[in-house]
Parts: C-alpha cells; structure tokens; sequence
C-alpha cells in the first residue's frame, strides 16, 4: 500500500472534478503523483462539507426522529425508547423520554436540524452492582471490530457538572458455541453547558473468536449515566451520581477524528428503524359458511425485517370472529388467522407491532 | 406466562404474558406472537430459560 499513487495531469489552479485542487510540488509541471495519506487527509478535511456525503454515521436514529413507541418516559430495564436506543439498568431508577429541544438549545449546538433530544432524569444507587445505561447495538460485530472508532454527540446536564460515560461492547451472539461477550473499558467526559464531545475506540479484533449461528451478533455503544464500583472500569469511572441528561446527534464512525455530524435522509433513518421495529395497520374480511371456520390474511411488513420478528396483534374492531392469532411469520410478512363465530361476514381491523431488536 | 404453539409445524409460539413479565424485549401485559428463529431476541429467551411450551390445539370443527 505504501507505493500507491493516483496521479493527475492538471495546471495548478485548475479544478480537478468538484473540489480538488493540484497541489504544488517543487519541481514539477504539469503532473504531481499524492500519496495515499495525503489524500486521506484531503478527503477528511473537505469531503463531508463539499460533498454532502452521507454514511459515515453507523448509528441509526441518532438525531431521534425516529419515535414509533411515542415519547416515553420509559423507567424498566429492557425498554426500547426512541427506536434503536435502549435501557440497561440495575437498581438506579431512571426516567428516560423524547423531549422537544427549544430555539436556546439549538442556537448553543448550531444547528436548526437539533429538534428531539433523549432525556434521562435518572436516580443513582450506592449498590456496588447499580447502574443505567442507554444503549445501541449495531448489528453484525465484525463491521466494526479491530477498527478504530469514534463517538460523538451533543449533551447537557440541567444543572451541576455530571459525568457521562461512553464504552463499546461486542457480542457474539447467539447459537452453536459463542465465545464470551467482549467488555470494553470506558472513557468518560464532564458535562455542562451544550456541546460536542467526543471519544476515540480502538475496537478488538476478533480473530479467534467464534461468533454465534443465529446472526443475531452485534457491536454494543453503552452511554453510562451511574454506576457502582462493579461496573466502574466499563463505565469510565463516572460514579454513583444523579442528574438530568440530554443527548442529540450521535453518532459513531470508523477513524479517530469525529466529523461533522451525518444527518441520514428521513426516509432512510425510517428504513432503518424498521428493519428493527415497526408498527402498522391493516383489515381482513371474507365469508364463513358457518361458525369455526378459519380465515387467514397475510400481512406485508413494510422493509425486511433484521430478523422473524414477535409480532403483537391488536384488534381494533370487527364482527363475528375470535381468536386471531399469528404465524407463518417471516422477515417479509405474517399470517392472521382468525375463526369465525357463525355463518357470514366476517371483519376485523388490527394494528400490529414486529419486533426483531437486538 | 402462558406458551403454546399456534401450528403444527410449531413455527410460531403465542406467548400470554402477565404484568410484570418480560420476555425478551417485551413487557407484560399482553399476547404477542413468536417465531422459532434463532435470531428472535424473545424465542432466545424462551430457549434461554427452557420456558414450557404447550402442544398445538387446532381450532374446533
């Protein structure tokens, strides 16, 4: 790799497609040959802002636009809040939900784009075992592993000067012979008034490992908020505190430099969501000749799903049917089916959620 | 918690559950729908603690 060149035939001054401008070398004339880290450095310093490219962010809903479970508050352990992001907690108390950021908030970010925050008002306990935490997983570990990462976001404290801790996780996964879960230390910052902060990963490789059969294994971002003496190392030693929190533009790239924040396109933050969760309606109809017989109704989900999802059935009205339930569930759709109550039309509307979070 | 398959082929549990019970990522109360995918977070757990699962009962008639 260190020989690499890419060469370019230009006059100085002369734009080379959008942006590039031939660099001087003492010595030539028309030519110049860049290494490979001189472009990289090109690239960094003015790809994201003249290209308007998009990607670099590995998180999904991290401006949490994304509110298909509403606003919360969320308080147990194992909630999913805005989608993507959960809750880890041991006996703190926590009350997490979506809070509108105000003209003051996005005038100290910088960015109009800052609408919905993720709030934590949380409670830390003096267990040696207490903690909370918000998470994302990224699915597939090996995306992200023996790769250097960083982590950046937006915070503030509503009053004080907490701490916040940030570590990364890899899991293995599910099925067959896993090896054990991969526990990162953690680094921590001091918060106060909004700003950027950031921090730099080197994520393990994970030769040697066996990941498990099911797919379902994943890199684990955990944003520590308290933690007793157990958890102390993974958290970045943020302590047993309490407070108020809130996050905006997260985000998580591969380098150790944070860029400017990536704002996916509504649309594909939406898509993204949904391959994890997703929530929808729909109405079945048809005729019985008598009673006991069954009806079935295939639902198409709106993206492939990560994985089969759990799917929850609500109905929402109807007439002379019972036992609706589901299966023949794949990532793409799933099967009603329902039994009559006597000869005739039979209707019912429903609304669903399917479920394949990490 | 109440689980039972809905088919035959056992490809799908209904799980009943309770105030208070989790399973997976889910939280009782309510009735939800799982598949026997190894890659469902709440038919790992129900393997994960060796939940019971009752038989298929086909409809009446």
């Amino acid at each position: 790799m260190a020989n690499i060149k890419i060469s370019a035939a230009a006059d100085a001054g002369t734009l080379l497609g959008t942006d590039m401008v031939p660099m001087a070398r003492s010595g030539s004339s028309t030519a110049y040959h860049a290494t490979m880290a001189e472009i990289q450095t090109f690239t960094s310093a003015t790809a994201s802002g003249s290209m308007n490219n998009v990607g670099r962010n590995l998180l999904h809903n991290g401006l949490f636009y994304i509110q298909q479970r509403g606003a919360g508050p969320w308080t147990a352990n194992g909630n999913f809040t805005a989608d993507r992001w959960g809750i880890s907690l041991a006996l703190d108390t926590v009350s997490v939900s979506m809070v509108g950021l105000t003209d003051a908030n996005r005038a100290a970010i910088g960015d109009e784009a800052a609408v919905w925050c993720l709030y934590n008002s949380f409670t830390g306990n003096a267990g040696a075992a207490a903690n909370n935490v918000v998470f994302q997983r990224l699915e597939d570990a090996r995306r992200l592993s023996g790769k250097t990462i960083t982590v950046s976001f937006w915070a503030s404290a509503a009053s004080g000067t907490p701490k916040l801790g940030v570590s990364i996780d890899q899991a293995m996964g599910t099925g067959g012979s896993p090896s054990a879960t991969v526990i990162g230390n953690g680094q921590s910052v001091t918060l106060g008034a909004p700003a950027r902060y950031s921090m730099t990963f080197t994520v393990p490789s994970l030769s040697g490992k066996t990941l498990g059969t099911n797919g379902d294994h994943s890199t684990q971002l955990n944003i520590w908020y308290s933690s007793g003496s157990t958890n102390a190392t993974r958290a970045g030693n943020v302590g047993v505190q309490s407070g108020a929190i809130w996050l905006w533009g997260m985000q998580l790239e591969i380098g150790s430099v944070a860029t400017p924040l990536d704002k996916p396109d509504p649309v594909q933050q939406a898509l993204q969501c949904e391959r994890f969760y997703q929530i929808g309606q729909g109405t079945m109809s048809g005729y019985a000749a008598g009673a006991s017989q069954s009806l079935y109704s295939t639902t198409a989900l709106l993206v492939q799903m990560r994985a089969q999802p759990t799917v929850v059935l609500s109905p929402a009205g109807g007439t002379n049917y019972s036992g609706v339930t589901a299966s023949t569930i794949t990532g793409g759709s799933f099967v009603q089916t329902a039994t009559s109550s006597a000869a005739g039309q039979v209707a019912w509307n429903y609304s669903y959620t399917a479920s394949a979070d990490l | 918690m109440q689980l039972a398959y809905t088919s035959a082929d056992q490809t799908t549990i209904q799980a009943t559950l309770e105030a208070g019970e989790t399973l997976g990522n889910l939280h009782g109360p309510g009735t939800c729908f799982v598949p026997t995918d190894g890659g469902n977070a709440e038919y790992n757990d129900i393997v994960a603690r060796s939940l019971p699962i009752g038989p298929y009962v086909p409809p009446p008639g």
